[in-house]
């Protein structure tokens, strides 16, 4: 049976890169990735972009190719929005096992704070809303995940103060990452304390718009020394509007994750290593729980209590997340993969997690808990 | 008082939604339009601070809410007063920020 490996996951620093472009950081990712898997374009026969939304184009993956250099025997672009950069490797998974690649770039990045203002940003965020019902009330992103959070602290009984745990942790980490848009560490008042954007969702409890690329290299080859082979991955779509969502509005996740971990054979209880979405600290909390790693209600205090660092037991996106390495659009969720492939290769240098974990989990979500690709990977020496 | 709030249901299905469609999205049936009554119960609601653009700034704060009709149907609108998850709500639309905008207030 065939499968496919990581040879490199890589991401370029995040935040306000003055005079980047969606193609120049893809651009710089990609080469980033070509050479911590020491390949040339040459190798590439296989591309799959994401999207980007301040260069709208028909046909982005080609666009991205003849300006990087790559003539691919196969590609495209994959829009799926935050659950984009798990889809992609989904994807280029099942090109590689079906023999139509052998070697697939994965590739996204987009100028999102410095390619357009921050109130065009909102607005075109807020258009996964529905363009009827929802997006023309005023809403906005962080008002549709509020409406989550409010609903989420009713139902568990969780409190403001537990999701400002998990914006606290990932700001530790982003603490210790190169790279990182906010590194400044913040504590659960600082959280607390912030600019109201949506309640119960105050500023911190948001991540940041950012510039940034991210790009993975899958092949059919492991390749030298450790690597991570992909050993299930798996989707669910349960709506798209907050307005038609289920009651349990994080069921896409319990249902992509319970499927990918059956096609790998594995339990939840073997991940050692997470990489979970977390465009608020309302979504990781929702999704931490759906994955089966959290009692409801309790990742807030798992994370206060120390289960989710790099020291212990469940490290959790030990680069800071989106909520602290930054957010660009499709890479953002890619840095969560290039920090899961530094971290179970054993390339994490001075931020290496203590454990060193046989099994990995990465979770992405697009549009309010709508789209979900869960995606399982097994180190291999 | 009429709600003004639109609804479609599936005369063969018996289907409710609000997402205007050309067709029954369990059956596929040819949908007929009714207006909801207005009585609600408060799903979830927020206070929006950072409202998305000029027209909207002029009214923050204001409260987005999900209303579950009695119908059937959960419709995002705007609540005029804070109350509990749960709360009855009655709501019609009203002309906010120059558009129509369903507005429920506490029951």
């Amino acid at each position: 049976m065939s499968a496919s490996f990581v040879r490199a996951a890589t991401v370029t620093r995040f935040g306000r890169i003055e005079g980047s472009s969606a193609v120049s950081l893809m651009g710089e990712a990609a080469q980033a990735a070509l050479d911590a898997a020491g390949m040339e374009r040459g190798e590439i026969d296989g591309l799959i972009c994401g999207y980007a939304t301040t260069h709208p184009h028909l046909m982005l993956s080609t666009v991205f190719a003849e300006h990087f250099g790559i003539r691919p025997d196969y590609a495209h672009a994959v829009q799926l929005g935050g659950g984009t950069g798990a889809a992609m490797l989904m994807v280029a998974d099942m090109a590689i096992r079906s023999g139509e690649a052998k070697t697939v770039l994965v590739v996204a990045g987009e100028n999102r704070l410095t390619g357009m203002s921050r109130d065009a940003a909102v607005q075109t965020l807020a258009q996964v809303g529905h363009p009827v019902g929802e997006a023309p009330l005023g809403a906005t992103i962080p008002a549709y995940y509020a409406l989550g959070a409010a609903r989420y602290l009713h139902e568990t009984g969780a409190s403001e103060a537990d999701l400002a745990e998990l914006a606290v942790l990932m700001r530790r980490h982003a603490a210790d990452t190169p790279g990182a848009h906010l590194s400044e560490p913040v504590s659960v008042a600082d959280v607390l304390a912030s600019k109201p954007i949506a309640t119960p969702l105050k500023l911190m409890d948001c991540c940041p718009i950012s510039d940034g690329g991210g790009a993975v290299i899958l092949s059919a080859e492991p390749g030298e020394g450790p690597s991570l082979k992909l050993i299930g991955a798996a989707q669910a779509h349960t709506h798209q509007h907050l307005s038609e969502a289920p009651d349990d509005l994080a069921l896409g996740a319990r249902m992509s994750s319970a499927r990918a971990l059956e096609r790998a054979g594995r339990s939840i209880d073997d991940m050692g290593y997470l990489a979970v979405y977390d465009s608020f600290t309302v979504t990781l909390a929702l999704l931490l729980e759906a994955l089966g790693v959290s009692a409801p209600g309790r990742a807030g205090q798992d994370a206060a209590a120390g289960r989710f660092g790099r020291a212990g037991a469940l490290p959790l996106n030990t680069h800071g997340g989106l909520l602290s390495y930054g957010h660009c659009g499709v890479a953002g969720a890619m840095a969560h993969m290039a920090e899961c492939w530094a971290q179970m290769t054993g390339r994490a240098g001075p931020r290496a997690i203590a454990a060193e974990p046989a099994h990995a989990i990465y979770h992405g979500d697009g549009g309010v808990l709508s789209s979900h690709v869960t995606l399982v990977m097994e180190r291999t020496s | 008082m009429r709600s003004g709030i639109l609804l479609q249901r599936c005369p063969a299905c018996e289907k409710t939604w609000a997402f205007p469609r050309e067709r029954c999205p369990d059956c596929g049936g040819a949908p007929e339009s009714f207006e909801a009554s207005g009585r609600a119960t408060l799903f979830s609601a927020t206070v929006v601070t950072r409202a998305p653009d000029e027209t909207f700034r002029a009214l923050a704060p204001y409260r987005i809410a999900l209303a579950d009709l009695e119908e059937g149907p959960r419709i995002m609108a705007h609540l005029s007063a804070e109350a509990p998850i749960g709360a009855p709500l009655t709501g019609r639309v009203e002309e906010i920020a120059g558009r129509p905008i369903p507005l429920f207030k506490p029951a």
